[in-house]
């Protein structure tokens, strides 16, 4: 194979299972796949260390003692010290070593993979099949890898091949897994198509994701409407698609509240007025209506049981609950989420 | 010629002189005709009876074997004796006289002939066959064998150093590398492939049996992707269990079409 295939070969390779697109562990990974051919004086790597490439030439075969796993220890054992330094370059050390022979048993000699035995390994077992040096075959294979090592490099340089393929997808677990994972971090927006379930109406624009309900749920807001998204359960949309669209950089903030019999509007006023409350609040006295457009999720859920009111809060925002609370002393348990972007602060 | 198979020669040679019979087993072009010749001139040198019997009709064979042991092959009358006979007649002068028998390419000899070299080894007749791929029967089945293993790159070197010196064609170190890799320790092969760079022909692919189809274990090591959809379940990832799905269809599908490819024909040439 000519020093260009190995170079993208064992680019692709290490692409694909390190799931990276540096192009720093790429580019080592590439070059270290010429290392190899070091045994014949014709290859790129042979030129560049000539008494090395002749004193292999003169005793072994092409493809031989090189291209063996002896050969792959022997480099990751040499290289060892590269793991405290960066162990994904280290890998990629390896790893383009390792692809840079193996692509080997694809040509019309195969490799000694398993030197000292003399069997050669080979693949697949009829050597017409196999490339020839030089080939149009070997052309045919360098353009495929190109396109694969440009959609890798494409993928990981984005989220990442599953949330690529979730986003290919469309799925509602998709955008829950990804919520899940980047919740954190990142305020996502997500692009959804489908239909209310209330209102019948047709759906197709961005949500803001509050937060995750199922594997298949999310509650999402648009401006000040929540809704519960997904394709299953009790649903206010009805989703066809979900996609993550956007994602803004957050901090997270979480605070656990507690409080017995104390000024509810004390506490909530300390609060950022933006910031999601979820849990129950026992509030002395009656509370004012609270009225949810059809087709929406109530954020906040009242029940009287003589003097007290009961209200469940399932991320509702500060501000609407202040409102309610008015000057009333009140108990509590509540967690509340404030995201503030970067941008904000 | 450098003989390589110096260990191997001492071995028949001895197990010869102690009276057992051999079956040596070597791929076409591994050198056995070259290594019968040699034990046969190692006996002869220490003053035995040694026949390399030729490849040639069992009549033929015989009448060689016949000539040596100086058996006359015509009767009293001055007959003509035939194949059966002369088997008969080599039996009975073989229970007195002391002579190594030595049968090159012995997979091709003809069941006549294999019957009578089983009712010799009966008798407690030394001999050695050479052979490639002989039938696992009758006296194949009863001789203790061994096989010859690929000579060393080294050897195989020196084989194509003295073919292309014959010829005054000069080959580099590298040239010499790439030519070893179509080798895989036949001498045979060595020549053929100094003979075919000499010619300008490329060479179509190595023939030697020193390969190993890592097809099936490629195959193996893809359908591992298969995991991932187990992961999947367990960690109740849809994702994952999507993407372990689409790895199998895609395994299955290289699978089809990497087992739909030609197999290697090892029996015939085509083109």
């Amino acid at each position: 194979m000519t020093g260009i295939t190995h170079i993208i070969f064992s680019a692709t390779g290490t692409c694909i299972l390190l799931g990276t697109s540096d192009p720093i562990v790429l580019s080592i990974a590439g070059l270290m796949g010429l290392v190899p051919d070091v045994d014949t004086s014709r290859s790129w790597s042979g030129q560049l260390l000539k008494p090395l490439s002749h004193y292999l030439e003169k005793h072994h075969d092409h493809r031989g003692i090189t291209h063996s796993l002896l050969a792959s220890i022997v480099i990751a054992l040499l290289t060892a010290p590269v793991i405290l330094l960066n162990p994904q370059i280290y890998a990629a050390i390896v790893l383009g070593y390792t692809l840079g022979w193996f692509a080997d048993c694809f040509t019309k000699t195969g490799v000694q993979g398993l030197y000292p035995s003399q069997l050669r390994l080979v693949c697949p077992g009829n050597p017409k099949y196999r490339i020839a040096t030089g080939s149009k075959a070997e052309y045919f294979l360098l353009t495929f890898l190109t396109l694969t090592l440009s959609l890798f490099i494409w993928i990981n340089s984005g989220s990442g091949f599953i949330q690529s393929l979730n986003w290919i997808l469309g799925s509602s677990f998709g955008a829950v897994e990804q919520y899940k994972q980047e919740g954190g971090q990142y305020l996502l927006t997500v692009h959804i198509n489908g239909r209310n379930v209330q209102t019948q109406q047709p759906v197709d624009s961005q949500f803001d994701i509050v937060q995750d309900l199922s594997a298949n749920s999310l509650i999402v807001r648009q401006g000040d409407a929540f809704f519960i998204a997904g394709t299953q359960g009790n649903l206010n949309i009805e989703a066809s698609s979900m996609r993550v669209v956007g994602r803004k950089p957050i901090t997270f903030a979480v605070q656990k509240l507690d409080f017995q019999d104390k000024l509810v509007n004390d506490i909530l006023s300390n609060l950022p007025m933006d910031s999601y409350l979820t849990g129950e609040l026992l509030i002395d006295g009656e509370v004012g209506t609270i009225t949810t457009p059809v087709g929406q999720l109530s954020t906040i859920q009242a029940q009287t049981f003589g003097r007290i009111t009961k209200l469940t809060l399932t991320s509702a925002i500060t501000k609407d609950v202040l409102k309610l609370t008015k000057n009333s002393f009140g108990s509590g348990s509540l967690f509340m989420r404030s995201l503030e972007e970067y941008a904000a602060r | 010629m450098t003989f390589y198979r110096q260990k191997e020669a001492a071995i028949i040679v001895q197990s010869l002189k102690a009276a057992e019979s051999l079956l040596v087993l070597g791929d076409t072009g591994s050198g056995k005709s070259f290594l019968a010749a040699q034990v046969q001139t190692q006996l002869q040198k220490e003053g035995y009876l040694c026949v390399l019997v030729p490849q040639d009709v069992p009549k033929a064979q015989i009448l060689s074997i016949t000539s040596c042991l100086g058996i006359p092959d015509t009767n009293i009358e001055g007959g003509k004796l035939n194949i059966p006979q002369l088997q008969n007649e080599v039996l009975i002068a073989l229970e007195h006289t002391t002579a190594f028998l030595l049968f090159d390419d012995a997979h091709r000899l003809t069941p006549l002939v294999r019957y009578w070299l089983e009712r010799l080894h009966n008798q407690g007749q030394p001999m050695a066959l050479f052979a490639t791929n002989p039938p696992a029967e009758g006296i194949f089945l009863r001789l203790p064998r061994f096989t010859l293993q690929p000579l060393p790159p080294k050897a195989i070197k020196q084989i194509i150093g003295e073919t292309a010196n014959k010829l005054n064609y000069e080959l580099s170190n590298s040239q010499m590398s790439q030519m070893l890799a179509y080798c895989g320790g036949c001498p045979l092969l060595a020549e053929r492939v100094v003979k075919e760079s000499y010619l300008e022909i490329d060479p179509e692919g190595p023939d030697h049996h020193q390969q190993l189809d890592i097809t099936p274990f490629l195959v193996a090591l893809l359908m591992l992707a298969g995991i991932v959809r187990i992961i999947g379940i367990g960690l109740n990832r849809t994702s994952l269990y999507v993407i372990g799905g689409l790895c199998l269809v895609l395994v299955g599908i290289i699978r089809y079409l990497v087992y739909r490819l030609p197999k290697n024909n090892r029996k015939r040439l085509s083109p």
